[in-house]
């Protein structure tokens, strides 16, 4: 059965899409997991709170072969693993719309048919809504004021009369999704595999306010009784269809920078086998040459084999100018081409492009449910049935003062309660200031990352490739033995050749290179290889057991040193010098007007380190740290107190980032810190950090906000309503207003960031 | 106050009309995109801002 809230009804995703048959498809909605298994999201249009997400929960981790389901409810969106040889996409499909909910894969646009064709029934709804409550409040306005002006009981009944034919149009159509759904939700209970009662969802009070209403209303019209409610029946349904199509289009707005899909052009031209064609962008495969017209998309990542133009770069690294990139560059999907044509030799098909891959990591971090909304969640499932007894027990209590009353009591507390705005905030905010922070260039990989961040106090900074970046320059080498300065180079360049680390950008690569064998990295103090059957070392004074002092001592020193089993010999020295990163400087003063303390961590030598230290304004440093130094440092910080947040790219960096409160990676890390971060910087710069941390500050307030707003309305509400002192058309206003509150507070993270940064 | 009898009739066939016109302009997509035409006053070239030019080439395959 479907439930979609504005009563379209299609078929299941499964037949609909044919997703059995075709594999591509597969390959396109689902993705590579661990052992086997495969990831998928479904977009849920109609879940829309945690009690829908409790339900969907239960009927996916009841299939076989299904793994970690986790669910996004801020997002409607479903994220899970399954094993594809027991479980297939259409099974997983079918086992959400037997739950009652519509499952779409995400690969789906704002300009879909089926998405607008919904859209449109629920505006139709909203109209009808709208229209019929204006008319039943005129008949109401005429009833409240005929009272006081003896009105003859024939026009009295004329008036009720008129008032329920404008309502049972609204009640059948309009509010149809609400009946729908709390049908189905209700008829779980009785399903023999037992979906428990928390997975009631916040329909069903309102189902039951509506019907309790109405019922009254059309007996008090046939029997001549006290009072009807047509006017409160007819505005509950409008505002809530109205809060619902702005928390939709509100999350549609949430959800488009999050599909990355629909940022590429549908269609590409491609060039197979000299053959030109055009074709869907999904179709392309690595080795198709791509022509990119000025001005258009970049659609997938590869190499530029025809033209030079300016790119474009700000969707993946937040870098605002565009660049200057030529034959043999790399170009990136979801870059722009700004102001020639290219031809782009593709290397990936779509779905393992840079920009897919950081999507997929952001992603992954909205699924994981931070503590604070794992606790709004379980408060939320248990809502629904309270508010049921409690509506309950007002209608015994006032049947015991007033019976009169009593109707009026219970429907207003059906109506004002709100566990979507329990359920609702965190999410909401969590999902704004993610959206915010990736637009900065700032990607959160782990959920927990916003709530820590909000509470860091020490940040720890590497130096090299760090602080520093850029390409380092080679400024001298000074030979100390047997051979030249030019032997000495090409040895190391032939070294360095196996690392990524920052340094070994400083060796460029030779004409006739040699081969290094038997090349192994000791992370954070140098490289041994062998060259002509000859051991060599290549690393820190301490590393090739050098005592001698440093030719240029303002300079990072490496040497270079023959290992002949018990004592080494120096070949050479070579200096480099490293380049502070643009925005350092205005990074760490951020930081510090933020009333965060900073300091320098970093595996050279004393004088260097010192330099950029002098350079930053004298920022606290610790020089010539060896990877278990970092870490023994940031776990006496912790101890401490200190809520550290540490940022490094090498893999002496790697057990450090590990200790930290929040890790922090930039952009060119090596990929070992990338995964180990708990976030990902995309710029060139570090300014994304001083912007993340203030990002996550202003989110905490936020939840805090929120939570304490859903808390006290709740508090405040229900219990008025219990009294009778809110009569249900206020009580519906109530209610929206209380939901949309939290939705639009949360936005505010995504607004704010656009004005002052940009 | 015999008119009121006259008045109700008409007032639902106003309103039949007026939802009917609503329903129309919803179906002819006067309500798709709230956004845009009101951008494209900002925008010399064709009325649409380029930086959406790839957003309107959907629907995709």
């Amino acid at each position: 059965m479907n439930t979609v809230v504005s009563g379209v009804k299609p078929a299941p995703v499964g037949t609909r899409l044919g997703l059995e048959d075709e594999r591509s498809l597969v390959d396109l909605v689902t993705r590579e997991a661990s052992d086997g298994h495969r990831e998928l999201t479904l977009d849920v249009p109609d879940m829309r709170c945690a009690s829908c997400a409790a339900r969907i929960e239960q009927h996916l981790s009841a299939l076989r072969g299904v793994g970690r389901v986790r669910i996004n409810p801020a997002r409607q969106q479903v994220l899970l693993t399954y094993d594809p040889v027991r479980l297939t996409l259409s099974a997983i499909t079918d086992a959400v719309t037997d739950a009652g909910y519509t499952p779409v894969p995400t690969t789906r646009t704002n300009d879909d048919p089926e998405l607008a064709a919904e859209r449109r029934t629920h505006l139709k709804r909203l109209g009808v809504a709208g229209i019929g409550m204006m008319q039943v409040m005129m008949f109401s306005i005429a009833l409240y004021a005929g009272a006081g002006q003896d009105m003859t009981p024939f026009y009295e009944s004329l008036m009720r009369w008129v008032a329920l034919a404008f309502t049972t149009p609204v009640l059948l159509y309009s509010a149809a999704p609400f009946f729908r759904n709390a049908l189905s939700s209700a008829a779980g209970l009785f399903r023999p595999r037992g979906v428990r009662l928390v997975g009631l969802t916040m329909d069903v009070p309102v189902a039951l306010a509506l019907a309790i209403a109405y019922g009254a209303s059309v007996v008090a019209t046939v029997s001549g009784g006290d009072h009807v409610y047509f006017d409160s029946v007819t505005m509950f349904t409008f505002l809530l269809l109205t809060a619902r199509l702005l928390e939709q289009s509100t999350r549609l707005k949430l959800a488009r920078y999050d599909n990355w899909l629909a940022m590429l052009p549908a269609h590409v031209d491609l060039e197979r086998n000299d053959h030109p064609e055009r074709l869907p962008v999904t179709a392309i495969r690595p080795g198709d040459r791509v022509r990119v017209a000025a001005g258009a998309r970049v659609p997938i990542d590869g190499w530029i084999i025809e033209g030079a133009s300016d790119v474009d770069e700000s969707p993946l690294t937040g870098e605002t100018r565009p660049l200057p990139r030529g034959v043999g560059d790399r170009v990136f999907a979801g870059t722009v081409n700004t102001n020639q044509a290219l031809v782009v030799e593709a290397n990936t098909n779509i779905v393992d492009t840079r920009m897919a891959a950081i999507h997929r990591l952001a992603q992954r971090a909205t699924f994981d449910k931070p503590p604070t909304v794992q606790l709004a969640d379980s408060i939320a499932r248990y809502f629904v049935l309270g508010v049921i007894t409690l509506s309950l027990v007002t209608y015994l209590a006032w049947q015991w003062f007033d019976p009169g009353s009593a109707l009026a009591a219970t429907i207003a507390v059906l109506v004002v309660s709100c566990p979507c705005a329990l359920s609702l905030a965190t999410p909401a905010a969590i999902t704004a200031a993610a959206t915010a922070l990736r637009r900065a260039g700032f990607v959160a990989t782990r959920a927990h990352v916003i709530e820590r961040l909000a509470k860091v106090t020490h940040v720890v900074f590497d130096k090299t490739g760090t602080l520093t970046g850029g390409k380092p320059e080679l400024v001298a080498v000074e030979p100390v033995g047997a051979l030249s300065a030019k032997a000495c180079e090409r040895i190391a360049v032939a070294l360095e050749q196996h690392t990524d680390h920052p340094l070994s950008q400083a060796f460029a690569a030779a004409d006739a290179p040699l081969v290094a064998s038997t090349v192994r990295i000791h992370d954070g103090r140098g490289i041994t290889g062998v060259i002509d059957g000859v051991a060599y070392r290549l690393g820190s004074a301490e590393f090739c057991r050098i005592a001698r002092p440093a030719r240029h001592r303002d300079h990072t020193t490496i040497y270079l040193a023959e290992d002949s089993g018990d004592r080494c010999i120096p070949l050479a020295e070579f200096s480099i010098r490293l380049w502070l990163r643009d925005d350092a400087n205005a990074t760490l003063a951020a930081i510090r007007r933020l009333g965060i303390s900073a300091e320098i961590l970093s595996g050279d030598s004393m004088a260097p380190t010192a330099e950029i230290s002098v350079a930053l304004d004298d920022l606290p440093y610790g020089a010539g740290c060896s990877p278990e130094a970092k870490l023994a440092h940031i776990q006496a910080l912790t101890r401490k107190g200190e809520a550290v947040a540490m940022v490094g790219d090498g893999i002496n960096d790697v057990p450090g980032l590990a200790a930290a409160t929040v890790s922090i990676a930039p952009a060119d890390s090596t990929d070992l810190a990338k995964t180990t971060s708990d976030a990902i910087l995309l710029g060139r710069g570090l300014g994304a950090i001083a912007r993340a941390i203030e990002v996550a500050r202003r989110t905490r307030a936020i939840v805090k906000q929120n939570v304490m707003w859903a808390l006290i309305y709740n508090v405040a509400a229900i219990p008025l309503a219990a009294a009778g002192l809110v009569p249900p058309w206020l009580a519906a206003i109530g209610m929206s207003a209380s939901s949309l509150g939290v939705t639009l507070n949360a936005m505010r993270l995504t607004r704010n960031e656009a004005t002052t940064w940009k | 106050m015999e008119v009121i009898l006259l008045l109700l009739p008409v007032s639902v066939v106003i309103i039949a009309i007026a939802i009917a016109v609503f329903v129309w302009a919803v179906d002819n997509g006067q309500y798709e995109d709230t956004d845009r035409q009101g951008d494209a006053a900002l925008f010399d070239d064709l009325g649409q801002p380029p930086s959406r030019s790839n957003e309107t080439q959907q629907p995709r395959a």
